[in-house]
């Protein structure tokens, strides 16, 4: 155990070795750059603005308030597939959803063209918004940006379902689909990484709809192929979000057998800490877990209850380190500021080592 | 020559696997000898098979996508028959994704089973207000409105919604069901709705809401 405050690098850099840091690290808090955090700001202003200063005000003001041990420069989970020609539907207070995708047939493929995040769609928003928050906060903490990553860029330029009966119809062309996604997606980091970036990430829900010998079909190669393109481009450190589909506790075992090298946090909406518990101690030692209490208890839940919730997760899965607290999506953008408040002070006074809950 | 009941297992199978050539092939065969209400039973039993293998994690929505594909070719033969002798539907639903929902898989999904268990569909798609669902419940006289929420502040309108209904006093009326990741027994009983675990429970439930 660490007997004074250390920096966030060497917090997470402890607990990814398996070892007890001062407190447990505070993973991103997510949701509240795309503007919840700014008044009188519109979700669909900040992921719009291709300047990328409004999601960096959003990030900076979520950060001023909790400290957090890293940040993720991100905003909606169809904005790949929009830069290739997916139609989106903006709302003013929840992330845009798609409201046409853009291969309705396999021919539509041919004529997409991989992403440039510099010009392409609101990709531009992402990509100004890493310089700024590099340029206050480099150093500070590690700052990590992602794609949704091939198999969900797969799915929204495709459409989930049409993507799934491919699987079964036409495994060429979800194989198609797939080669497709995963050089935008390389394409994009690579674009991101020489800004400044320690860490990249990738996950989203479509890929917890397949099952877990799918997964490995269709998904694991890609995915495979895209963290070693990141590590050649410079970057060891990987967070793998799996959403709460219905295969994902299938899907995420499936993990270990790639991420064997570089530091590799796999997060997700795990259903309990006792699952999520139990499944660090499977995973092979250089695989961190992440993620925290169920959505709708911080979205409608006391802050009382936040409270205890946060310290049966903490008090459950963070002894023995490889933990990172993780909010990002699982922090509903219409979460209380006193239910985020009350989790995040919570996560640090009670996740300090040793664990005395 | 096959019996009845070999084509119309046949045709459960063939849409239980997902084989939509084979499906649409048996219900031509079948609707030169057998009742189209029959046929149609056969196909939807062949939905049921799936929906109870994704309910045991047994299969995931590839699989789910093929043998809708299948369903729905045996649906298209038999439905202008259907037209001729249209048999009394079970219910009418109007059914969506919840406001501030953009997902709609486990909605489309819910949609052909009960399409194929025999009501009248009204799906609104997705991001769908109360008032909107209100709206057209009054208008088509529903008897269900089926919302769908794998978002969580979806929820907050789902209890605006039961709120309007009460308002309005049609809450008993026009039964709710809801169903998705965001939802779950304890929320349905705090509004007094119903709440459907998966695809086959959303069948059962729908089916016990009309008495049936």
């Amino acid at each position: 155990m660490a007997s004074k405050e250390l920096s966030s690098f060497d917090r997470i850099g402890m607990a990814a070795r398996g070892e007890e840091p001062d407190r447990v690290p505070m993973g991103w808090l997510g949701h509240f750059e795309q503007g919840i955090a700014l008044p009188n700001v519109k979700v669909f202003e900040v992921v719009t603005d291709k300047s990328g200063r409004r999601l960096f005000q959003g990030i900076k003001a979520v950060f001023d308030r909790y400290n957090p041990d890293a940040i993720t420069v991100f905003t909606y989970t169809i904005v790949e597939a929009v830069a290739m020609g997916t139609k989106p539907k903006y709302y003013p207070d929840i992330p845009p959803g798609p409201f046409e995708y853009v291969v309705k047939e396999p021919r539509d493929l041919d004529l997409l063209k991989i992403p440039d995040p510099r010009f392409d769609g609101d990709l531009p928003c992402i990509y100004n918004a890493i310089r700024q928050v590099v340029k206050e906060y480099g150093g500070r903490v590690p700052i990590a940006s992602n794609t949704t990553g091939p198999c969900a860029v797969a799915a929204r330029i495709r459409g989930l379902w049409e993507f799934c009966y491919d699987i079964m119809k036409r495994p060429w062309f979800a194989h198609d689909l797939m080669e497709h996604a995963t050089q935008a997606c390389i394409n994009i980091i690579s674009h991101y990484i020489p800004l400044g970036l320690t860490g990249i990430g990738w996950g989203a829900g479509s890929e917890t709809t397949i099952s877990a010998d799918q997964f490995r079909k269709f998904v694991l190669p890609y995915d495979r192929r895209y963290v070693r393109a990141a590590r050649k481009m410079g970057v060891y450190s990987f967070t793998r979000h799996v959403c709460s589909g219905p295969s994902a506790p299938y899907v995420v075992d499936a993990y270990t057998d790639i991420a064997r090298d570089g530091a590799y946090t796999i997060w997700g909406l795990f259903e309990s800490p006792e699952v999520m518990a139990k499944k660090k101690e499977q995973f092979p030692k250089p695989i961190v877990t992440g993620g925290g209490p169920n959505t709708s208890l911080v979205q409608l839940g006391k802050p009382a209850e936040v409270v205890n919730e946060v310290k049966r997760w903490i008090k459950t899965v963070a002894p023995g380190g490889r933990y990172l607290f993780i909010g990002d999506c699982g922090i509903p953008p219409a979460a209380t500021l006193e239910n985020v408040d009350a989790y995040v002070k919570t996560a640090k006074e009670a996740g300090k080592y040793p664990i005395k809950i | 020559m096959s019996s009845e009941k070999e084509i119309l297992e046949r045709l459960k199978a063939s849409v239980a696997a997902g084989e939509e050539e084979t499906a649409e092939r048996l219900a031509k065969e079948a609707l030169s000898k057998i009742k189209p209400t029959k046929i149609l039973e056969a196909a939807s039993a062949g939905m049921a098979v799936m929906a109870e293998k994704y309910s045991r994690n047994e299969v995931f929505l590839p699989e789910a996508t093929v043998t809708t594909a299948a369903f729905y070719k045996a649906f298209e033969v038999v439905q202008p028959a259907m037209k001729e002798a249209a048999p009394p539907k079970l219910g009418k639903v109007v059914i969506g994704s919840g406001f501030g929902d953009v997902h709609d898989v486990g909605k489309n999904l819910v949609k052909v089973m009960l399409e194929a268990a025999g009501f009248e569909i009204y799906d609104l798609g997705r991001n769908v207000t109360a008032e909107q669902f209100l709206n057209k419940a009054m208008e088509i006289k529903a008897d269900i409105v089926a919302i769908s929420a794998l978002y969580t502040p979806t929820v907050v309108d789902i209890r605006r919604f039961v709120k309007l209904l009460n308002e309005k006093g049609v809450k008993g009326k026009i039964k709710v069901m809801i169903g998705g990741g965001s939802t779950s027994p304890a929320i349905a009983e705090s509004l007094g709705i119903t709440y459907g675990k998966d695809l086959h429970d959303a069948v059962l439930k729908a089916k016990a809401l009309v008495g049936r």
